[in-house]
């Protein structure tokens, strides 16, 4: 009788116990997901006084970062305008691309000499495999943004297994302007393995202080995607800007606080054009992708909204080939395009190979100076930097 | 807790499992005395740590395979103690209800993390309050149902992901990963498998039965 009472009164305890656990264990994170308010808000960069950029003499001037030698191929530069104005550009350099020897490599250009420092080793696959404690085969592509906090981030691609598709995204921050770097940490975007994520385009910052990155996926089809990370790195969201199967790396130029414009490589078949996503409730949600007039060899665009409103892309101007590089303008956020100049031209012969102009990235530093960064034949970064009052001549 | 120590453990376990379980299996038959079969446990724990070419063994694991879900854990983990001590704490209901549900989860999931179908589902992850209402109800209807064990894994795994115990910020990751995808996959085929077959076999039966006793 007694040991009869015992099991009844367990048994009610179990009864009570249980639904105490589901409460207390689901409300919590249903709490926090319920009062957390993530804005969809671009932070824009302010506008530029009478005094900045516009009045600025009309200059154009080409340079190579200082690589030669180090590496014998490089590719994918990227570029960041520092605290002090200088700037700060990342590329991966190595035997070839997709090599196991292939690191990433920082440089700095003083403003004020206008000389880029000796380059020198940002991250190998030993240095990344010791902070993730996992195999890593090689690195890939890197892109570099400053936060709202002046930090400097450090997103990059590393692979394990197999080609780019096996790609995760991985990142590191410095709080000292490069001097110095926090440990690898992986970012997880693909409950695949967290296989085939990579990035191309510029991040650019939410009015909240996360950072919006555009990513893209290539494992089984190519898609572009833009992730939103956290200032502790955690991943808050993510939104699918196509699910096109051929688009990718997306470059994402915010217009104002809420519209945006994402312009696309295109893998697919002949007659390519670059192809573009538009949103308009600050890339929770994207537009269908659109055909541009401007023709896409598979290459990688940069898109970038100068201060004064113009939207500005810099694309390989050719059908097949990545041999000439422009530079083209729009005045209605992306809806017609005038092409005003070309950086770099080049007619190969037929036995020659060669692997033309690539991977632009484009900014535009506080003073309206504009800085163009791209892989010019995979041996050598080019740095192009011109003023506003030299884009307004082209005009 | 440290959040690195907990990864690392968590990013450990999985490897350790996993080689425990294949090394058991394969040896089963020398393995009798449970002492031998805790000792053949503990060497595997200490093999993972052994480094190859400056890192462990678990590290080209993890490298490869990212990283397990808390679900395919605490399934190895039953599968572990079911091998070392006999007991089973899965019940057959409580596998099937897991099973069936990792199988259903990755005929949505992964089409969609492949970019294969227009809906995102991976996304619902990163802002979960959907998917934790429908995961609570099914873990009361588990409850409910006297599948107290596929309840606590449910509650486990949302616990993890509210401490941030993977690597991952997206309540998929803790739910469910490709293993354990295969795993269910390979569970519901066998399955299949075996009911076609024991109706085939049923049906010669009795048309041999029936050709004896015409």
């Amino acid at each position: 009788m007694c040991a009869e009472s015992e099991v009844r009164v367990r048994r009610k305890i179990a009864t009570a116990v249980f639904p105490l656990l589901v409460v207390g264990v689901f409300l919590p994170p249903l709490y926090r997901g319920l009062s957390r308010d993530l804005s969809w808000s671009f932070a824009l960069p302010g506008r530029l006084s009478a005094a900045e950029g516009s009045e600025a003499p009309a200059f154009y001037r080409e340079v190579f970062v200082e690589s030669e030698g180090l590496t014998r191929s490089v590719h994918c530069p990227s570029l960041v305008e520092m605290g002090d104005g200088n700037l700060f550009a990342v590329w991966y350099g190595g035997g070839r691309e997709g090599a196991s020897d292939v690191a990433l490599y920082q440089s700095v250009w003083d403003r004020r000499t206008g000389v880029w420092t000796s380059p020198c080793l940002l991250a190998d696959t030993v240095q990344t495999e010791a902070d993730l404690q996992r195999y890593v085969r090689k690195l890939g592509n890197a892109v570099a943004f400053k936060d709202s906090h002046g930090a400097l981030w450090l997103f990059y691609v590393s692979v394990s297994l197999g080609g780019w598709s096996g790609s995760a995204v991985n990142f590191r921050v410095s709080e000292d302007g490069g001097c110095h770097w926090s440990e690898t940490r992986r970012l997880v975007t693909s409950p695949i393995f967290n296989m085939g994520t990579l990035v191309r385009g510029a991040p650019f910052l939410y009015t909240d202080g996360s950072i919006g990155l555009p990513v893209y996926h290539e494992l089984f089809s190519k898609w572009g995607e833009l992730v939103r990370v956290g200032s502790d790195g955690s991943v808050l969201d993510a939104s699918p800007i196509t699910r096109d199967r051929v688009l990718l790396q997306p470059s994402i130029v915010p217009l104002d606080t809420t519209r945006a414009v994402a312009f696309m490589r295109n893998s697919g078949e002949a007659s390519r054009r670059v192809l573009m996503s538009t949103t308009c409730d600050g890339g929770r949600t994207w537009s269908a992708p659109e055909r541009m007039s401007l023709p896409n060899p598979d290459s990688a665009v940069a898109g970038l909204r100068a201060r004064d409103g113009t939207v500005w892309l810099v694309f390989n101007n050719m059908d097949i080939d990545r041999d000439d590089l422009s530079l083209a303008r729009s005045l209605d956020g992306g809806g017609t395009w005038r092409v005003v100049h070309a950086f770099d031209r080049e007619i190969a012969s037929e036995e020659e190979e060669t692997h033309g102009f690539s991977y632009p990235y484009l900014i535009q530093a506080r003073d309206g100076v504009f800085h163009l960064l791209y892989t010019w034949h995979r041996r050598r970064i080019k740095h192009v930097s011109f003023s506003q009052s030299w884009l307004k001549k082209l005009q | 807790m440290n959040l690195h120590l907990s990864v690392d453990i968590v990013r450990v376990a999985a490897p350790f499992l996993l080689m425990a379980i294949s090394i058991l299996a394969v040896f089963r038959a020398r393995c009798r005395s449970w002492r031998a079969r805790v000792t053949v446990t503990a060497l595997c724990g200490a093999v993972i740590f052994i480094p190859v070419n400056g890192l462990p063994v678990c590290g080209y694991f993890c490298g490869v395979v990212g990283g397990a879900s808390v679900t395919l854990m605490l399934l190895l983990v039953c599968v572990l103690i079911h091998q070392i001590c006999g007991t089973r704490i899965l019940p057959g209901a409580d596998r099937s209800s897991i099973l069936c549900a990792l199988a259903l989860a990755g005929l949505v999931l992964y089409p969609s993390a492949m970019g294969l179908v227009p809906i995102d589902i991976y996304r619902l992850g990163y802002q979960p309050t959907g998917l934790l209402l429908v995961l609570m109800l099914l873990a009361l209807w588990a409850w409910v149902s006297k599948r107290t064990v596929a309840a606590l894994v449910v509650i486990i795994a949302v616990a993890a992901f509210d401490m941030r115990l993977l690597e991952s910020d997206n309540l998929w990751d803790y739910l469910t990963d490709p293993l354990a995808t295969f795993w269910a996959w390979g569970w519901v085929l066998s399955g299949l498998c075996a009911g076609v077959w024991r109706r085939a076999h049923h049906a010669r039966r009795g048309k041999m039965g029936s050709n004896l006793y015409p």
